[in-house]
């Protein structure tokens, strides 16, 4: 059994825990009251006005004149993730972070030691409550897609158990948007066939869905039938660091898709470098309007971890390697392989300038970004995409590649 | 233009001449080969308009002179599955006919006259070397090249003049191969501190083109192309655009290392050995020389461990080096199995200095520690 374990508004708990006189009130974290910068995270008070992550300050100041914007302390949060992550790792190795905030804990062979997935799931939830003063939201499934669905039903503080015997029951009256994949586009595909809750796609034949969704349509079948065959990977072991967004609006324009790959590559290289992991391989995933997938790869002479270079790779094999058909494009995607384990790194004959002023400017970038958010500095060509193709936060939670 | 020849002759100076020829160009007429018929003669020309060549088919009787193009892609085969030893090309200006004594191929005629001049050799300043230190020269620097290198300048071989020698230097910034070998300067040439940086591709063609080893070949670097001249062919080609790095900076002059000599064949043999258990995230091989033996080692997380020893002359202190194995056989399987090279290493952090007494060296920087 799997669980997925999310914390409830993360940030603005840790921030009313520490500060009492919070509770009550709406807590922004991110953003400054004059109305710059993005919104981080926001509690439930706050989100009773319309305030949530993402979200542009200024908006969120207009939605709720009287919230209290905090600046974000991601340092600390990262310390409270760390203390979370030990209650895990008591029950078991297989842990695998998603963020700051939420993880998969794959408990099967616990339930020996500390009782069934369910109890253990209690454990945890209860003792977050009583070490951390902190709520989570909790959900126990046999896969992960589903304990990621039952964590998000009864949010906040919610627990909800889906048996193996009854997956079908649990998923059967869900909407589609449930579905990993399902975004706007596909959601308006499944309004024009009349399909609403997850039951009514499962009955429709496998075929019918292909046409409809090219390769994805196996896998949406898949989904409604609540099979989910994705391993839990405790990050260390992880054999790729990938990440990857679907567009509200499939995207037409290059340098938007340029830079939307600098963004993922961003995101990439800042999650190698918080691991000390350097990877040989570049891969890229480009999903185009019709549903077909293309993914490629290029191996680098050198492991890397610097943002520039994996940016520049996958730019590469954008421009370079993909059908010269001009077709919309709906979802990229930029990973990296090949993490060398040995330590050693090959000396160079010439000085490399140019691979030490970028790798100083990713330590620098990460340190800001660190301490005053992810959104607090951006490359300017990566923010040349408009922000209202965003979907979300493109989900770190994905090890797609070699699917 | 019609010429009798024979079919081998043919088929190899156009297999040389078919590299050149681009499969896919925005100039079709690229995508042929030009026959150029004069007075007991028969030349081929091909190019990609960064790199050309004219090669010459030995033993062919002119009986009309004359231009005809013909398409790369259709040539090929046929001169390779036509079993006839002798076969005449007939042209004329609808059609152009390759007929032996079994097959008759009937091409269409297209405009010679559109093909794009390849230059030939006519400098009157240059260098002489014997074919065979100029395939040295080639083989024992081009495999260092880095072709898919960012660092433009990198992929090629840069070729240095001095009055009585010639050094050829390719590196991918790791490891670096530099060849000198005696020549001769015939004529003057006007001075110039342009680098000549060949392309690979080009490099690579002038090796298939050169012929009997001791055929003196020409060479005329000028200040955007180099022309070269063998007893086969002339090759033309535009240089890299760049600066090659100092290379002369990294090549260590030490006082406080350490020379081994060791002979080619038994540490091949024994790196090809340690190399087993390695894969592509795990290249080093641990070369560790001891009292009176070197011990190589390589251990790469599920697959395997590996110890090879054999023994050497050494007296010394120990010590210890990781190297890319790929870039210690590279430089190996260009030399002879019984030729004795000799090692100068000075410590894990320091480039690795293999020589030989022919001119040539090979430097290697290890893989150490992160620091």
């Amino acid at each position: 059994m799997i669980l997925h374990v999310d914390m409830d508004a993360f940030y603005a708990s840790v921030e009313e825990r520490d500060r009492p006189e919070l509770v009550g009130k709406p807590v922004i974290v991110g953003g400054t009251p004059e109305g710059r910068g993005v919104v981080a995270a926001a509690n439930y008070v706050a989100r009773r006005f319309g305030v949530h992550s993402a979200l542009p300050a200024v908006t969120a100041k207009r939605l709720c004149p009287h919230g209290i914007f905090l600046r974000p302390r991601m340092e600390y949060y990262a310390e409270v993730s760390d203390q979370i992550r030990a209650i895990f790792e008591r029950y078991t190795p297989l842990v695998e972070p998603l963020s700051l905030d939420e993880a998969f804990l794959d408990v099967t062979g616990s339930e020996q030691l500390f009782g069934s997935a369910v109890r253990i799931g209690q454990t945890i939830k209860q003792e977050i409550r009583d070490r951390l003063r902190l709520v989570a939201s909790v959900g126990v499934a046999p896969n992960k897609f589903l304990a990621k669905i039952a964590s998000d039903l009864r949010k906040p503080d919610g627990f909800v158990v889906v048996e193996p015997d009854r997956v079908q029951e649990f998923l059967d009256p869900l909407p589609v948007g449930r579905l990993w994949g399902v975004g706007k586009v596909t959601g308006r595909v499944f309004d024009t066939l009349g399909i609403h809750t997850i039951g009514q796609l499962r009955r429709l034949p496998v075929d019918m869905l292909q046409r409809h969704f090219g390769n994805c349509g196996d896998h949406l079948w898949q989904l409604s039938h609540g099979t989910d065959p994705r391993p839990v990977v405790p990050e260390q072991e992880a054999k790729s660091i990938s990440h990857e967004t679907t567009f509200a609006r499939d995207l037409e324009d290059v340098d938007a898709m340029r830079a939307w790959l600098l963004e993922l590559s961003e995101q990439v290289g800042c999650r190698m470098r918080r691991h000390g992991l350097k990877g040989r391989t570049v891969n890229l995933k480009v999903r185009f309007e019709d549903f077909h997938t293309i993914t490629r790869a290029q191996s680098r002479p050198e492991p890397t971890d610097v943002t520039h270079e994996i940016w520049q790779a996958a730019a590469q094999m954008f421009a370079e390697r993909l059908p010269s058909r001009r077709l919309r494009v709906r979802l990229l995607g930029v990973g990296m392989s090949g993490f060398g384990q040995t330590g050693l790194r090959q000396r160079s004959l010439f000085p490399e300038v140019e691979e030490q002023r970028h790798s100083r400017l990713d330590e620098v970038a990460d340190q800001i970004k660190e301490k005053f958010g992810q959104l607090s500095l951006q490359r300017a060509l990566g923010m040349l995409h408009n922000v209202e193709h965003r979907s979300g936060p493109p989900g770190a939670d994905e090890n797609q590649y070699g699917r | 233009m019609k010429i009798v020849c024979e079919r081998e002759h043919l088929l190899s100076a156009f297999q040389t001449a078919a590299l050149v020829s681009p499969t896919r160009s925005p100039k079709p007429i690229l995508r042929n080969v030009k026959f150029d018929s004069t007075e007991g003669s028969l030349v081929l020309m091909a190019t990609d308009l960064e790199v050309g060549i004219r090669i010459e088919v030995p033993q062919v009787e002119v009986l009309e002179r004359g231009s005809i193009v013909l398409p790369t892609a259709q040539l090929g085969p046929i001169l390779k599955e036509m079993i006839d030893e002798r076969l005449t090309i007939d042209a004329d200006p609808q059609r152009i006919i390759i007929q032996g004594d079994r097959s008759r191929f009937v091409l269409p005629a297209q405009n010679a006259d559109e093909f794009p001049n390849v230059l030939g050799f006519e400098e009157q300043g240059y260098f002489e070397i014997p074919a065979r230190l100029l395939r040295e020269l080639i083989r024992r620097t081009l495999f260092a090249a880095d072709v898919e290198s960012a660092r433009y300048a990198l992929g090629g071989v840069l070729l240095e003049f001095q009055p009585e020698r010639m050094i050829a230097v390719a590196t991918d910034g790791r490891r670096l191969a530099k060849m000198e070998a005696p020549c001769q300067e015939v004529g003057t040439r006007e001075a110039d501190d342009m680098m000549t940086i060949v392309p690979s591709r080009a490099m690579q063609l002038i090796e298939r083109a050169l012929g009997d080893p001791d055929s003196i070949v020409h060479v005329s670097a000028r200040r955007n192309d180099v022309l070269v001249r063998s007893d086969r062919a002339t090759i033309y080609s535009r240089l890299v655009e760049g600066r090659f790095p100092r290379w002369r900076d990294v090549l260590p002059q030490r006082q406080d290392s350490v020379q081994i000599d060791v002979i080619v064949g038994p540490l091949y043999s024994a790196l090809r050995q340690a190399s087993i258990v390695t894969d592509d995230e795990s290249r080093g091989i641990d070369f560790e020389f001891q009292e009176g033996s070197l011990v190589l080692t390589a251990a790469t997380n599920q697959i395997g461990q590996s110890r090879v020893e054999f023994p050497i002359a050494y007296s010394g202190s120990p010590v210890k080096i990781t190297l890319d194995h790929r870039f210690v056989a590279d430089f190996l399987r260009v030399l002879e199995p019984e030729k004795t090279v000799s090692l100068d290493i000075q410590n894990n952090e320091a480039a690795a200095l293999f020589t030989t007494d022919d001119g040539y060296g090979y430097v290697v920087m290890p893989l150490a520690r992160e620091a």
